[in-house]
């Protein structure tokens, strides 16, 4: 069994995870409150992951980190090695395709937030950090609990972003998803078989299990 | 003092002007459905960006910009329980215990406490609504509608405590469709028809005002309001002029009394009809000061005068041609005491 590649993926699924949910919230909250002209242009990048074929993305990313250019050179000046081809690599490249997947979820939960709630709130000079903690954060948690799930399991699921910045480097690079390619092209169909049960059943769990607590009709986050 | 609010969104303009003595505690705002009542109080609490408000803060004693507008919609914190809501309010106000307790008792909310505010009936949530405003220490209290959906005993029992809450300490400007309310409950009242105040002054006048002002058809009824002379069991005597009224009995300690008389339910004559002879409390001389008929349903209208106070009567097109009533003729007018049970509301 390929431990190695499955812990590295969960390791790369949970820090992306971990850092979309800091990115995500108050962008979405932002975009939530926006009403300016540019609003669609930012809303379509966000959203592109979903449409791009993923090597695109790839491509892109593997020329910016390439040690020719700026952002490859700064890295490289900053923390004294290149950046492409490790995991540091694959975390980046993991939160930009699966941005949609924490934005969208957040973004509907903002705009459904009534209005009214935070004038009240305000009216009853509730300072802002009540103001999140009584209404805000409650009322978005489940779409926050949709936001990361999706996120973790589309990282899970990544494949061409990972083949372009990544390579198949085993215990830096090597997920799951690229194993699983190896194994075919190696003709070791029973490996392949184990591998792709075990990531085939994870995702069907997580999803499954998103959507249970979703139609238990949100979540009631009890704060105080 | 004068207030003036001005706010413009698409094509409804408010453009609104109150006089705020300091004599006023409680300023009643009527007005049509449309006619601007609810953007008026939305101005005044400060959540509408393009409103221009005036000489309003400056209302309250001490001057102050703590303005709290609980609306019949204001909505509870969903993910907080009905203690929770009020408590997180009273801790940021720098609430004691004790009127803590005080306002969850005038506003009756002391068993709703420990309910969910999903489990709160309409009435319930207002309660609850109110309570958590009051908590916020308000200078100046803006309720729109907020009562609307209590029972008129309930009603009438937690505005009785707010009123003697809030004296001295918070001014109230409230809309109300209930008249009644309106007039026992407000110093002055102001009239608003498409964005402007088109009178301000006591109770009573204000209504009639308002009233004669309507087409036929819109008739609803006007006010009495006069100071109490005595009480009997379960009704008060006030007086109008040198006549008396008869109306349903108002809390200990009030001064004035008022009745809303429906002008489907006036009966007018020619002769002085004993109490012994008519099944209708009240009896008032009058003097018909103006007739209008409805073309539709050839209804007409009597604008009666009693001293400076005015009353109207509706008389069916037969009865109309049959009384023939006259502009500046002296007729009686006989009506109830309002203590009848109410239809039940839709």
């Amino acid at each position: 069994m390929d431990i190695q590649a499955l812990w590295l993926t969960a390791r790369l699924a949970l820090v992306s995870t971990l850092i979309l949910m800091v990115i995500a919230v108050p962008l979405a909250w932002g975009l939530s409150r926006w009403q300016g002209a540019g609003k669609a242009l930012v809303q379509a990048v966000i959203a592109l992951p979903l449409v791009l074929p993923p090597t695109v993305l790839g491509f892109y990313l593997l020329i910016a980190f390439s040690p020719n250019n700026a952002f490859g050179q700064t890295w490289q000046a900053l923390f004294g090695t290149p950046l492409a081809f490790t995991f540091e690599a694959l975390v980046i490249g993991s939160v930009l395709y699966s941005l949609p997947f924490a934005v969208q979820p957040l973004h509907a939960g903002f705009c459904q937030l009534q209005p009214a709630l935070l004038d009240t709130a305000r009216m009853l000079k509730l300072p802002g950090v009540a103001r999140w903690r009584y209404i805000v954060l409650p009322a978005i948690a489940p779409h926050a609990l949709i936001a990361a799930g999706l996120s973790f399991a589309h990282t899970i699921g990544e494949f061409g972003v990972v083949l372009m910045i990544g390579g198949n480097i085993p215990g830096e690079t090597r997920v799951a998803s690229i194993a699983l390619f190896d194994h075919v092209e190696a003709l070791d169909y029973t490996q392949a078989h184990q591998l792709a049960a075990v990531l085939l059943i994870i995702s069907l769990a997580m999803l499954a299990m998103l959507y249970w607590r979703q139609g238990k009709g949100g979540m009631q986050w009890r704060v105080m | 003092m004068a207030c003036h609010v001005s706010c413009q969104r698409g094509d409804f303009t408010l453009s609104a002007r109150l006089t705020l003595g300091p004599d006023i505690d409680w300023l009643g705002v009527v007005g049509a459905s449309g006619a601007g009542k609810t953007s008026l109080l939305r101005c005044l609490a400060g959540l509408e960006s393009a409103a221009q408000v005036e000489g309003f803060a400056s209302w309250a004693h001490p001057a102050g910009d703590n303005i709290v507008l609980v609306s019949a919609q204001t909505p509870l914190f969903p993910a907080l329980s009905v203690e929770e809501n009020l408590q997180v309010v009273a801790r940021y106000n720098g609430v004691t215990d004790e009127s803590f307790k005080s306002v969850v008792d005038d506003c009756e909310c002391r068993h709703l406490l420990a309910k969910a505010v999903t489990a709160l009936s309409a009435g319930e949530t207002q309660r609850v609504a109110l309570a958590r405003g009051l908590l916020a220490n308000p200078s100046i209290l803006l309720m729109d509608e907020s009562t609307s959906a209590m029972d008129t005993k309930l009603r009438t029992r937690v505005l009785h405590k707010l009123k003697r809450r809030t004296q001295g300490v918070c001014k109230v400007v409230w809309v109300s469709h209930d008249w009644q309310d309106i007039a026992r409950y407000s110093d002055e009242v102001a009239v608003l028809r498409q964005g402007k105040v088109t009178i301000q002054d006591m109770p009573a006048n204000a209504l009639s005002q308002a009233e004669a002002s309507e087409p036929v058809s819109a008739l609803q009824g006007c006010l009495l309001q006069g100071p109490i002379v005595e009480h009997e069991d379960e009704f008060t005597v006030f007086a109008v002029g040198e006549n008396k009224v008869v109306t349903r009995a108002v809390e200990q300690g009030e001064k004035n009394a008022s009745l809303l008389v429906d002008a489907r339910q006036v009966l007018v004559s020619r002769t002085p009809l004993a109490p012994a002879q008519i099944g209708y409390v009240n009896r008032l001389p009058v003097k018909v000061k103006s007739l209008d008929t409805d073309s539709e349903t050839g209804v007409q209208r009597l604008t009666l005068n009693c001293g400076n106070q005015t009353l109207f009567a509706l008389l069916e097109a037969p009865a109309a041609r049959h009384l023939a009533i006259q502009s500046g003729e002296a007729v009686y007018a006989y009506f109830g005491a309002g203590s009848l049970p109410e239809p039940a509301r839709a």
